[in-house]
């Protein structure tokens, strides 16, 4: 039986919106989604070069700003980064904001 | 890539840049590299064509200045558009030194930066970005046309308001 | 307060144009985001972990109650509803679109406001001393000259492109209030010997990976040699500041690699030769004078030195008493006091207001503070000019709002970074650790019995947090993927500034709090008595006792 390697990582790859500047993943049609869960994933660091490589032709697009690879995990029918980093890029400040209601909901 | 030299956009220049220990055509114009100048100096200025001389971010002023008068063209690198190095040398050759010939940036010239360099008393930009040129072409580099500061193109600035010494507007 | 003349506010809608087209060539993709991005910085447009963030000037700190209101204004329509007030006295949005900024830039040109020089490398916003113009200490008011310098390095054709960062700080009183020694040239007013004004003039000062106390590099220079020194620095700084290397760009290198006395004599000789071929570089007395006349002080009220309303108030409200006793401070009027506004409620990120909030703040200055807001490089707001007959009005009004924390200057008031939770060089958050720090000490009669403390928080080495320059400091790092926090103790900003020193190795998010109450109370163990400040306690102790409790194992 083949083991699967200690190190096996899934990537998923990320940038930010040229536009609006918020965090973006690349999804399988190659469009940009905000939800993580959406992600183009790649099993190999050969797939993640590759997923890595359309994305800058996309930032070259003026579509995204500085692209580069993520780490995700699957669980259940989600996608989670494992960093703590990109984990608050996904979900948000860890701490209460103040802003009034109206706009705090608006913009989420 | 093009020269733009008073306001307009030149496919050709005169000068030939020559490279680094390469050997120094008889004649036509030629731009030397700053170490390739100080090792043959005497010969350079005793040259029948025009000489310019190229100086790198790094490198001082100081083995030119007293050659400044016979030299027809100055060039000074922006290695990357960032490095603002040669702003500052660009003044001292104007405003200390009273350096009269052709200013020339040569580089990493861009849209955004060429207002300043002109007002740092460049008066020519050697320009490879096709969107730059284009719109020097268009006369869309306009950057803002009013300064809190003199600079060296004191005399074809004009002063506002005499209350406020060092306001000029371009 | 300085008000734009028709040449300022050309200025100001020509550089809105010529950034608004910088950014429809970039979203073009004429301009790439490497060609893109020194122009955003240049405009205080940052890409961070959420967004955009935009940092919007308040040069030297001082808003009037419209710009305040705009501020609001822009936060609840372009942003989530606050704003970040920063330790260079700037107000920072944090989720803001890249395509909205020309828009919000027009909306702060209304109110004689720009983002020009935010960040970059190149000079930025000239902060001052939050008491300008109130300050009982003060020598004189340095907004006038960090109003000069503001106008001569804006788009400065030099000076734009420089090796990195450079900022400049002014105080007008011998009490540096505005961290001077930490910044690349700080400026002190001071008077000559026949009462003229002038400035000791450091250099080199700065925090970040490889913190540094300003050099003294004059002793006293006249009033109007400001630009010119201040010209040959720069010019100095940028022919010879490293650019090999990012983090040894600062000035403060050049300092410490050329040499403080090399280095001023080249900044002398250079001085030298820009008076003589350049006379507008020289600041005419009527110069100085006209802007002074902007800042000259509001028509005070001729006033006893005593407010019976206030003093009743002291009696008979606690809480009142306990605000006075850290938030006012002596003015130099007769009958008034300068009061600050704590943004750094318990268990809330310090530094951030709601937009009602600010709209709140607007309305109290308009009313009772002769319409000016000033912002504190320690995060907090300040109402420069309040009759003491107000002060119960005003605190009143404050609470309603949520905005009368009693705590300026102590343990509460952090200064923290927004951190890992907002910014994408950071390695651990800030402000939960902020938080939980504010809620361990929150019994305001135990803040109240540790008395004058400076707690600085930075979630990496560039030190947004000042940590360097806390009484205590904390620094996040990242250690395997967990955050972990560095304790530095015996920093600070002031007058008799000092780098704080690293005590030992870094403590686990869970274990920080524990830590920082260990320090508290090894020095209310240790002190000569409640009149012994932490500060003094440690310059007195040295960080023995301090590591001996914080780390046993190593002492046994």
């Amino acid at each position: 039986m083949m083991k699967k390697p200690r190190s096996a990582t899934t990537l998923a790859v990320t940038g930010n919106d040229t536009r609006n500047g918020r965090a973006v993943f690349r999804t399988p049609t190659g469009a940009w989604s905000q939800d993580v869960s959406e992600a183009e994933v790649a099993e190999s660091k050969e797939a993640g070069e590759n997923l890595l490589a359309r994305a800058e032709a996309d930032a070259r697009q003026t579509i995204v700003v500085d692209p580069y690879l993520i780490e995700v995990a699957a669980e259940g029918d989600r996608l989670v980064p494992t960093r703590l980093r990109e984990l608050i890029r996904v979900s948000g400040p860890t701490i209460v904001e103040i802003g009034d209601a109206a706009a705090l909901s608006r913009a989420a | 890539m093009a020269i733009f030299r008073n306001g307009t956009v030149l496919d050709h220049d005169s000068w030939t840049v020559v490279a680094a220990g390469a050997p120094v055509p008889a004649e036509g114009d030629i731009i030397i590299a700053l170490a390739d100048f100080i090792a043959q100096r005497d010969a350079l200025l005793g040259r029948v064509g025009p000489v310019g001389v190229a100086v790198e971010a790094g490198e001082e002023l100081d083995d030119i200045v007293g050659d400044l008068p016979r030299l027809v063209l100055v060039a000074l690198r922006f290695p990357k558009y960032t490095d603002g190095r040669s702003y500052s040398k660009a003044r001292l050759l104007r405003e200390r030194h009273r350096y009269g010939g052709e200013l020339r940036a040569v580089g990493d010239v861009l849209h955004d930066q060429i207002p300043l360099m002109l007002r740092c008393g460049f008066d020519s930009l050697e320009v490879t970005h096709e969107p730059t040129l284009r719109a020097l072409r268009e006369g869309r580099v306009r950057g803002v046309t009013v300064h809190y500061q003199t600079s060296a193109r004191e005399g074809r600035e004009a002063a506002p308001n005499p209350a406020r010494r060092w306001l000029r507007a371009s | 307060m300085y008000r734009y003349d028709e040449f300022d506010r050309r200025f100001v809608e020509e550089r809105v144009a010529e950034f608004s087209d910088q950014v429809a060539r970039r979203l073009s993709g004429e301009l790439s985001e490497d060609q893109f991005k020194p122009l955003r910085l240049m405009n205080g447009v940052y890409l961070q972990l959420h967004a955009y963030m935009l940092r919007i000037a308040i040069p030297y700190g001082t808003l009037s109650s419209r710009q305040l209101r705009k501020l609001a204004f822009i936060a609840r329509t372009y942003d989530r509803g606050y704003g970040h007030f920063t330790t260079r006295q700037n107000m920072q949005l944090n989720w803001i679109a890249l395509k909205d900024v020309p828009e919000i830039l027009g909306h702060l040109a209304d109110v004689e406001m720009h983002c020009l020089q935010t960040s970059g490398n190149c000079i930025r916003n000239v902060t001052a001393d939050q008491f300008s113009g109130a300050a009982a200490d003060e020598i004189a008011d340095p907004r006038p000259y960090a109003e000069i310098l503001r106008q001569w390095s804006s788009i400065h054709p030099e000076f734009t492109y420089l090796p990195r960062k450079f900022k400049l700080a002014v105080t007008g009183a011998p009490n540096d209030r505005a961290a001077i020694q930490v910044h690349d040239i700080g400026l002190e007013l001071r008077r000559g010997e026949a009462g003229e004004i002038g400035f000791a003039v450091y250099v080199g000062g700065g925090q970040g990976r490889t913190p540094m106390v300003a050099r003294k590099v004059r002793d006293f220079l006249p009033e109007a040699e400001l630009l010119a020194y201040c010209t040959a620095i720069l010019r100095v700084y940028n022919l010879y500041g490293r650019r090999d290397n990012k983090f040894k760009a600062r000035i403060k290198i050049l300092v410490h690699e050329t040499g403080i006395e090399e280095l001023k004599r080249d900044i002398e000789a250079e001085y030298e030769a820009l008076r003589a071929e350049n006379e507008t570089l020289s600041v005419p007395a009527e110069e100085i004078a006209r802007i002074s006349a902007y800042f000259a002080p509001p028509a005070f009220e001729s006033l006893p030195e005593r407010s019976a309303a206030f003093e009743t108030a002291l009696l008979r409200d606690p809480d009142f008493a306990r605000f006075v006793e850290r938030n006012l401070v002596r003015h130099k009027q007769q009958g008034y006091a300068a009061l600050t506004i704590s943004l750094k409620p318990i268990g809330l990120p310090p530094g951030d207001a709601s937009s009602s909030q600010m709209e709140a703040i607007a309305d109290i200055a308009e009313r009772w503070s002769f319409d000016e807001i000033r912002v504190s490089h320690e995060q907090n707001l300040v109402l420069p000019h309040v009759r003491l007959d107000d002060v119960p009005l005003v605190f009143a009004e404050l609470q309603r709002n949520g905005l009368a924390e009693s705590n300026a200057g102590l343990v509460t008031d952090i200064i923290a970074c927004p951190g890992l939770d907002y910014c994408s060089l950071a390695n651990a958050r800030s402000i939960p650790i902020a938080q939980r720090i504010s809620e361990r000490f929150a019994d305001p009669a135990r803040q109240r019995e540790i008395g004058d403390l400076k707690l600085k928080i930075s979630g990496c080495i560039n030190a947004c947090g000042h940590h360097h320059v806390g009484h205590i400091g904390i620094l996040g790092v990242e250690r395997k993927g967990e955050e972990f926090y560095q304790i530095t103790l015996g920093g600070t900003g002031d007058e008799t500034c000092s780098i704080g020193e690293i005590v030992g190795k870094g403590f686990s998010s869970a274990e920080i709090v524990d830590a920082v109450e260990t320090v508290i109370d090894t020095y209310l163990a240790l002190r000569t008595g409640p009149d012994e400040t932490f500060l003094q306690a440690f310059r007195r102790l040295g960080e023995a006792p301090f590591v001996e409790a914080l780390y046993p194992a190593k002492a046994a």
